[in-house]
């Protein structure tokens, strides 16, 4: 009995719903998530079909494709054996021409990416440590000035060397702090202590120097320049001479 | 005799619209046989036309290969016969390998190094090894194994260079700062780099000879927070085959050869390399 009444109440509920709001959810709605539907059975059947299924298809076809030559031997051994030594031989000559490509003097190795720094002597590593090299900051200043604080990247060589080195502030250092930008023989641009101890020039203004901001190592921080600690600074500058070489990714 | 038991519910529900529906639908039911057919035949020849691009066109282009990379006057005929032994031809693709990177050396540029038997990538600068990275998996596509070697030799005798490149990660990540009014307004930019960000770092690269270098990072991914860089990768790799479609050109089959390493090693090596750079491949 308890049955009958809800199953009528509930005939009476539907049979209640505004006729506006059936006729948009069979006309329209109905429709729309049909189509809506097929549409997307349509794309991602498609997209499954290109992404997927042709690329792993295609790599399933070259199995009705013989393997070229597998476990052939040369049946005419001397003919085969007088072909390898060449081979052997010119493969060697051009292995010891890659060997030598290598400097035989001290060189240093600087990965930007993560800020480390490996020096080698020879095939040899000496030693290895954290650094701090360009951020990547593009200072944007009035008068349609840009400066890139990045690293330079490739083969570079040490141009000359520097104890106890002092900063002549260029114009961003000024720009970058929100300074009035002094002449340019000004006394507040010559600052003496930052750069560390000694200071090693690559060319263009870039130099490996030391710092004071020893919690920044490891990090991205610089306008360019490759910054050491003290111990790795030292080592650095009394391994390395002029014309030595530095290798920067 | 079950349509019309249900007839007959319908008449007792005296509901005219249900009716009407009902008639609409046996009437609708007439017609689609013919639209059914229709899209039964679309659909097959599309599936027709699929299989055919999947099988026949990786087929083709072993063929076309083996044409573009036999060099007739390369090799006497006695050595061509000798080329046909693996351990031969695997010495002249060290070979090769090694006159690649000597040739690579010259340039000034980074460059880097595959070699997939010791499984290491090299970067290097004017033939110095800069960064090494031990590769973790390696797939080949089985194209290369059923090349012929002569014809292998002469493609991995060349330095291959990069043509389309896409990661999940920006080649030069810079950071725009604008020069502050006083000393105030430079104290709140200072800028810390962030040490604690994850990120998966995936890289594609799409080289001249037409061959595709896949390399993923060995640590654990999960493929839905790289979503935008698969699609990206996927719709490159399709919007080329569509150009050559559109430039009268047949499809071509891209031979595929995938790789993992470290994420830092990957980021390191992405990072410099230049956009053009080349490359020497040891299978």
């Amino acid at each position: 009995m308890k049955n009958e009444v809800s199953t009528n109440t509930g005939n009476e509920n539907t049979n209640k719903k505004p006729f506006f709001l059936r006729s948009i959810w069979e006309r329209w709605l109905k429709k729309f998530l049909k189509y809506l539907s097929i549409f997307f059975i349509i794309v991602f059947g498609t997209t499954w079909l290109l992404f997927y299924v042709i690329p792993f298809a295609q790599e399933l076809s070259f199995l009705f494709l013989p393997e070229t030559h597998k476990g052939f031997i040369a049946a005419d051994n001397k003919t085969s054996d007088k072909f390898k030594d060449k081979v052997i031989k010119n493969t060697l000559k051009i292995q010891r021409k890659l060997d030598s490509n290598f400097p035989r003097a001290a060189y240093i190795i600087i990965n930007s990416t993560e800020n480390k720094f490996f020096l080698y002597s020879g095939k040899r590593l000496i030693r290895k440590g954290m650094c701090s090299t360009g951020s990547y900051t593009l200072l944007q200043g009035s008068e349609n000035q840009q400066w890139i604080f990045k690293t330079p990247r490739g083969s570079m060589r040490i141009h000359g060397k520097t104890t106890s080195p002092v900063w002549k502030k260029p114009d961003w250092a000024f720009i970058e702090e929100g300074l009035p930008v002094p002449p340019v023989n000004d006394n507040s641009r010559f600052e003496y202590g930052t750069l560390g101890d000694y200071a090693l020039s690559l060319g263009d203004g870039y130099l490996i120097h030391g710092t004071l901001y020893k919690r920044f190592l490891g990090l991205p921080v610089t306008h360019g320049c490759i910054r050491l600690n003290d111990d790795d600074l030292k080592s650095v500058y009394n391994t390395l001479t002029v014309g030595s070489k530095v290798f920067i990714y | 005799m079950e349509i019309a038991e249900d007839n007959q519910d319908i008449i007792n529900n005296k509901d005219n619209k249900v009716l009407q529906e009902f008639e609409k639908n046996v009437l609708q039911k007439k017609k689609t046989p013919i639209l059914f057919k229709i899209l039964i035949t679309i659909a097959s020849l599309f599936i027709c036309y699929f299989i055919f691009l999947m099988f026949y066109f990786p087929i083709k282009q072993v063929k076309e290969f083996n044409n573009t990379y036999a060099d007739s006057t390369l090799y006497s005929e006695e050595e061509k016969i000798i080329l046909l032994d693996d351990n031969y031809s695997s010495l002249k693709i060290k070979e090769a390998f090694l006159q690649t990177r000597l040739s690579m050396a010259k340039s000034d540029s980074i460059c880097f190094s595959i070699d997939l038997v010791d499984s290491l990538l090299m970067l290097e600068v004017k033939g110095v090894v800069i960064h090494e990275a031990k590769i973790t998996k390696i797939e080949i596509s089985r194209f290369f194994s059923r090349v012929d070697n002569e014809a292998l030799i002469k493609f991995l005798s060349e330095s291959f260079i990069i043509g389309n490149k896409n990661a999940t990660i920006e080649k030069e990540p810079y950071i725009l700062k604008k020069a502050p009014k006083d000393t105030i307004e430079a104290a709140t930019q200072i800028f810390t780099p962030d040490t604690l960000a994850q990120e998966i770092i995936c890289m594609t690269m799409l080289f001249n000879k037409n061959l595709l270098l896949e390399i993923n990072q060995s640590e654990e991914k999960p493929e839905h927070k790289n979503i935008s860089y698969n699609i990206k990768t996927k719709v490159q790799s399709f919007k080329y085959i569509i150009n050559r479609v559109f430039d009268y050109k047949s499809p071509t089959y891209i031979p595929k050869i995938s790789i993992e390493l470290p994420k830092r090693d990957i980021k390191s090596i992405y990072r410099a390399i230049p956009y053009h750079s080349q490359m020497a491949l040891h299978l």
